[in-house]
């Protein structure tokens, strides 16, 4: 698990404990999260299994519902189940409907968050988090590219209109090469990338244009 | 309060925090179904029968409801006070005032449609809308999506609020993520028949139920920190 999962997990048991959440359905909450994380490592039974009292017993039944039948991945994209609301209501001694359902409201808009979070994580991660990063992971995947273009050409030439094929003149190093010095030229990677750039890079690297 | 004050003649003013009880008691009612399917239409007819009867004229004024000004007018208090007293008996009824489920039928009544044994005061839309619907509706989603009876039976009441209270920007992005409609590699493998791994992090598939645990780097295990959150500082 990543540093920014645990942190946005932080974040949703900050939010729940906001939303006076009592703390055995926190406990029962952060209980299901590990048995989905760590099904091997964690007995995939509520915290409340086998006490005694209403409260317990609709927190073991909420907590059985979420994790046998609508799981813990539905659990996160807000789909929860209806007896995490009976059983706040029986644990915070309330009656009032509007206070019950603003609670589980509060709590599907705090898992919407987190995933949203992590969304956004993920993207960061695969695209990059700056325009810099994006130039980097977009340089450093273009030789790879250019040299499965240059394979599939050399394999069929074809695949391309004859307008095209003047664009793969220059031999496979060559490109490559042009590639690497654009890249490292002393110019920052965004002037590299910028738009009366791109042309050059593009054509430098060969590759083809759609069709 | 006409016949317990003997009054024949005058006219009293009444204060409401409601425009459109106002407008739906005092103006005329035209012809049609609109006016019998209107919200609290039992309420407001029993007002309009109630007022042919009184012998002294009776003025609508609204007033702003649950006011927070510094300086309260006397219809603002008096508003303040009778909407506690409301929420007092809702909450709290007096033993012989707790209405049945089944409620007695208004003396001067024209026409009523009934549901579940109680006669439809509000809401006639959305109920007929959902009776005749909602069953069809779910039968398909849990088709598509191929989910049991069990799995189906999530809070739906808590994600329609939720989504509700969303920005119009949220509303989008949350919708397209819950509902799997955000670009994936597992996707793009589908449609475009690129890989399905990710590129420059690591060689895992990128599936839906995966995203949660990337990308893989160093920190305390998650049973730490859960403690560490649901501890009290």
């Amino acid at each position: 698990m990543s540093t920014h999962c645990t942190d946005s997990l932080s974040s949703l048991l900050t939010t729940l404990k906001r939303l006076n959440t009592p703390e055995q359905l926190t406990l029962t909450i952060s209980h299901g999260i590990l048995c989905w994380q760590d099904p091997a490592g964690t007995p995939c039974r509520a915290p409340s299994t086998g006490q005694l009292g209403a409260a317990s017993a609709l927190l073991a039944t909420a907590f059985h519902k979420q994790h046998h039948q609508i799981g813990w991945h539905q659990f996160f994209l807000g789909r929860i189940s209806l007896y995490w609301s009976r059983a706040f209501a029986s644990l915070s001694a309330v009656n009032d409907y509007a206070r019950v359902s603003s609670w589980t409201a509060g709590l599907v808009q705090a898992l919407w968050s987190f995933t949203r979070s992590m969304w956004k994580c993920r993207n960061e991660v695969i695209h990059g988090a700056t325009a810099e990063e994006q130039v980097t992971r977009h340089l450093n995947t273009m030789p790879e590219e250019v040299t499965s273009h240059y394979t599939a050409f050399l394999a069929d030439p074809s695949i391309l209109f004859p307008r095209y094929h003047s664009l793969f003149h220059c031999t496979l190093a060559q490109s490559l090469r042009t590639t690497t010095h654009n890249a490292g030229s002393g110019q920052s990677l965004k002037d590299c990338f910028s738009p009366s750039n791109l042309l050059k890079i593009l054509v430098a690297c060969l590759v083809p244009l759609p069709l | 309060m006409g016949e317990f004050l003997g009054l024949q003649e005058g006219s009293v003013d009444v204060y409401c925090d409601s425009k459109g009880a106002l407008r739906n008691t005092f103006d005329k009612i035209y012809e049609g179904l609109s006016p019998y399917v209107q919200a609290d239409y039992d309420i407001i007819n029993q007002a309009k029968c109630l007022l042919k009867t009184l012998h002294f004229k009776v003025n609508a004024k609204w007033v702003k409801g649950h006011s927070t000004a510094r300086t309260k007018t006397l219809q603002e208090e008096l508003n303040i006070l009778a909407d506690m007293l409301a929420g007092q008996f809702v909450w709290n009824p007096h033993p012989r005032h707790i209405p049945a489920k089944k409620l007695l039928p208004p003396p001067n009544y024209k026409v009523r449609l009934l549901f579940q044994g109680s006669t439809i005061a509000s809401k006639l839309h959305s109920i007929l809308a959902s009776q005749l619907h909602c069953s069809v509706i779910c039968n398909h989603i849990m088709k598509k999506t191929k989910w049991p009876q069990g799995t189906f039976e999530v809070d739906w009441d808590a994600h329609v609020l939720a989504f509700r209270q969303l920005t119009c920007k949220s509303k989008i992005s949350t919708a397209k993520l819950i509902h799997h409609l955000v670009n994936t590699n597992w996707q793009n493998n589908l449609y475009y028949g690129t890989s399905l791994y990710v590129p420059a992090v690591s060689k895992r598939r990128k599936h839906w139920s995966t995203f949660f645990s990337a990308p893989p780097q160093p920190c305390p295990p998650i049973a730490q920190i859960l403690s560490q959150a649901s501890s009290p500082p």
